[in-house]
């Protein structure tokens, strides 16, 4: 039945009982006791917190830390009830279970407790914890240590725990055998084990658990029921004097006692049958003398220390080539077997041996550690004939002889037939593995080189960067200025004229030129007066016809043509009309005269004109 | 249509100049170096790289050979000196990029190179992104196309020439205005430090230009690339590129 039940149990029960008063009841207090001032080191002791006058605790109370002497074991709690003056009152009490684990004296401090909406204190108490393990001293309030009273009825000799180890004296990496044990004369429901011992300096191996192992045992002529409770295999890792600190636990033992009162234990504790009463016991400490190996250690040594045997076997003594057979080498004996990383199997060429499969055991057997290494190779054979193994060997160190040895396997004769295989066969054999480069190196050499250069040269430097930049832009700006030539030739008659002016009068002259014969001169001379008078029309952008010599004459003055020009111009246009209208044909070098000079007036006014 | 022509004309001549006047005869030297190089004649093929140089004459592939040369006759400081010139003139090239790093992994100083700021790693490989003849061609080519679509535009306007012509010339105006930034950015080595390869075996860098021992600060080994700051006469302030800076002796490196 656990705390809270037993709780829920009062409850009704002070219910069932009418307290209607409790509301009025004494206020609360709390006061803490110890189930005895002094105790044996590795025993436990009650710490019993009792609050008076509270039905219930509003939160759990807060210990005070006692990490430096003692260990918590377990706690419980139980409710009392009390009539005082026809007054019912309720008190709980709340159990600590701790075992001592340091010598001296030490004060517990106050516990602080919460119920009823008060926060409450107890006071101080002071405990003296003993080397002896001699009954210790205890207090006359016996009823104060239930249900932790066992120890009045247990005597030393009724419940205890061995620690015995194989032997006192070892080699480093040799085996002790500790095994702890439990000896009792009482009924022992079950145990838990509260500390295990420190194993600094130890490679620990757990032996098989032989917990369910319970026999009869005679020790000092009394009749013990004993059980094995934790086996070990220890092997040290240096050397030196060592001590193995003790195994503590806790045991249930079960106990038959008389009914003191009306309230103890018919309801609760089983008291039919014997109340359940927690005992601590620990074990003695255990010395151990580890010896350094001596010097001398042989190639592959590895630490193996005791007997050892190897042996070797494989699935067939007779095989292809290609066969793939089961190489199995076992290693036995009472060393740490796991120490022995890997054998050096010194296999014969051509055989091809594939990483083994390792499985290993420690077990205890017959009063020592036996432990087994098994590894399974696969080999491959791939040449033909008779082939030895070689025996595998293992160095260790014979306790007994005191010195070095090595076991070693038979060896084994195969018989390989087939042909030989210098690489495995068929693509299925063939396992693809990554490239990895061999060597480092450069790149090589370019053969061929882009165009050479000037050193240091840049193009911002070289003339066909400049011609090339810039020969678009002129070509950019001619299209520009050819475009607004064609709109105006488009757009503006004067303009347009006056830039065809001269080349219609080139055009009359030439025209005129092929009518330069003496029969046809009044032809070439109205020709050549349309020339220069189509010139002018052009050029100035007026109506040529009908234009006096007087108005021809301002015109131009106007526009600062030299009086010379407009004199040859006018004297030309008079002599082809003069010419047009004469009686007389004119020779031939007349009209060339007349030409030359229709020319050379229409040029000069072209470069008086804009 | 005469306008048209002298355009044509006028990219074509253009065009023309743009080829240098080849280097002929200094082929051969390279050449003769390759040949000596894959006999195994390293200092042979050396001297004839040297002589292409030694005529004012360089190429991206010629540093690139040299400094192979340099390699394999285990001297690394001029290797890394003529590969980091290489890539100057090929900096997107794989094969330099591969020697250069194995150079680097075998010189004796480990430097950790400080974070760079992503902006400018950007800009880096953007500057870095085409070779540089193939960067000209194309900057070139876009010009032209872009002026000769002008000019299109301007001379045939309200017809499909000009329509075309206005696409054609935007298209490569944006690619003139990107990649000539780009052609300019290297050309005139703009934000470029200006970097040296420590050329003697072990060097002591102090921590001011002055020969006393008692300023030693650290030591810098061949083949370590560092940046050029600020110089004397004969002392040059190098700063390492995990920002370590100290002055050394003008003569132990080569500037790039």
């Amino acid at each position: 039945m656990t705390p809270m039940a037993r709780l829920r149990v009062i409850a009704v029960l002070g219910l069932g009982l009418g307290l209607a008063a409790a509301g009025a009841a004494h206020a609360q207090s709390a006061r803490a006791s110890l189930s005895q001032n002094e105790v044996a080191l590795n025993q436990q002791f009650v710490l019993n917190v009792d609050v008076s006058n509270a039905r219930q605790l509003d939160a759990d109370p807060v210990l005070p830390d006692v990490s430096g002497f003692a260990a918590f074991l377990g706690s419980g709690s139980s409710t009392s009830m009390q009539f005082v003056n026809g007054r019912t009152s309720l008190s709980i009490t709340m159990q600590y279970r701790f075992q001592a684990t340091t010598e001296g004296t030490f004060e517990i401090g106050p516990v602080a407790v919460q119920a009823g909406g008060r926060d409450l204190q107890t006071e101080p108490l002071t405990i003296r914890i003993t080397a002896s393990a001699a009954p210790a001293a205890r207090t006359g309030a016996r009823g104060r240590t239930a249900p932790g009273g066992a120890d009045t009825l247990l005597e030393p000799d009724d419940l205890f725990v061995t620690a015995t180890a194989s032997t006192a004296r070892v080699y480093v990496n040799e085996p002790v055998i500790v095994e702890y044990r439990l000896f009792t004369r009482v009924d022992v429901d079950g145990y838990n084990v509260t500390r295990q011992p420190a194993t600094a300096g130890f490679w620990v191996e757990e032996l098989a658990d032989p917990r369910a192992q319970v026999e009869q045992v005679v020790r000092n002529g009394v009749q013990y029921v004993s059980s094995v409770i934790r086996r070990v295999a220890l092997f040290p890792t240096s050397a030196g004097a060592k001590t193995l600190e003790p195994l503590a636990l806790e045991a249930q033992i079960r106990v038959r006692r008389r009914s003191r009162s009306l309230f103890d234990d018919p309801f609760f504790g089983g008291g039919l049958f014997g109340s359940r009463v927690p005992v601590a016991v620990a074990s003695d400490p255990v010395a151990i003398e580890v010896l350094p190996l001596p010097a001398g250690q042989p190639d592959g040594f590895t630490g193996l220390v005791g007997r050892l045997d190897v042996s070797a076997s494989i699935d067939r003594t007779e095989a292809q080539t290609n066969d793939a057979l089961t190489y199995r080498v076992e290693v036995a004996g009472s060393g740490n077997i796991r120490t022995l990383a890997e054998l050096d199997l010194r296999l014969p060429p051509g055989f091809e041996a594939y990483p083994p499969e390792v499985s290993e055991q420690v077990t205890w057997r017959g009063g020592g550690v036996d432990s087994r290494k098994i590894f399974e190779y696969v080999i491959v054979p791939r040449t033909p004939g008779e082939v030895l193994i070689p025996a595998v060997e293992v160095a260790y160190f014979d306790v007994d002889s005191g010195s070095y040895a090595a076991a070693a396997s038979a060896p084994i004769t195969l018989r390989v037939s087939g042909d030989p295989i210098t690489a495995p066969s068929g693509p299925a054999g063939r396992r693809r593995t990554g490239i990895d480069l061999e060597r480092e190196d450069i790149r090589f050499i370019r053969v061929a080189t882009s165009t050479l250069r000037p050193i240091g040269a840049s193009l911002l430097r070289g003339a066909p960067f400049w011609t090339m930049l810039l020969a678009p832009v002129l070509a950019l700006a001619g299209a520009v200025a050819l475009r607004r030539h064609q709109d105006r030739l488009r757009g503006d008659v004067a303009y347009a004229r006056g830039r065809r002016a001269s080349r219609m009068a080139r055009k009359r002259l030439g025209r005129a030129v092929a009518l330069r014969a003496p029969e046809r001169h009044r032809e070439f001379h109205a020709e050549l007066g349309r020339a220069l008078q189509g010139f002018l029309g052009d050029k100035l952008n007026i109506a040529e016809a009908g234009l006096r010599q007087e108005e021809i004459r301002t015109l131009l003055a106007a526009r600062g043509v030299a009086a010379a020009v407009i004199d040859d111009y006018l004297e030309c246009l008079n002599r082809c009309d003069r010419q047009r209208f004469a009686p007389t044909d004119p020779d031939e070098a007349a009209m060339q005269d007349i030409l030359n000079r229709a020319g050379q007036a229409v040029t000069a006014l072209d470069e008086a004109l804009p | 249509m005469t306008a048209q022509r002298a355009l044509l004309l006028a990219a074509v001549v253009c065009a023309g100049l743009f080829y240098p006047a080849l280097a002929t005869g200094q082929e051969a030297f390279f050449d003769e170096g390759n040949q000596r190089y894959q006999a195994g004649d390293f200092g042979g093929a050396i001297d004839s790289y040297a002589r292409v140089l030694a005529n004012g004459l360089e190429s991206g592939e010629l540093y690139y050979n040299l400094g192979n040369a340099y390699f394999k006759q285990g001297r690394l400081g001029p290797a890394i000196l003529y590969y980091e010139r290489a890539r100057r003139l090929m900096p997107g090239d794989d094969d330099l990029r591969a020697n250069l790093e194995l150079a680097r992994s075998l010189t004796a100083d480990d430097i950790e190179p400080l974070p760079e700021f992503w902006l400018f790693r950007a800009v880096g490989w953007w500057v870095a992104l085409l070779p540089r003849p193939a960067l000209v061609w194309l900057v070139a080519l876009a010009w032209l196309t872009a002026m000769a679509a002008m000019v299109g535009v301007i001379l045939a306007p309200q017809t499909a020439v000009a329509v075309w012509g206005r696409r054609a010339a935007l298209a490569s105006g944006a690619v003139v205005l990107v990649f000539g930034l780009n052609l300019a950015v290297r050309e005139l080595g703009i934000g470029a430090a200006e970097e040296a390869v420590i050329m003697v075996a072990e060097t002591e860098v102090q921590s001011a230009p002055s020969g006393d021992s008692a300023l030693r600060i650290f030591t810098v080994h061949e083949g370590t690339k560092v940046r050029i700051d600020r110089r004397s006469d004969v002392w040059i302030e190098i700063v390492l590129e995990d920002g370590k800076v100290g002055w050394i002796r003008a003569e132990q490196l080569e500037p790039i």
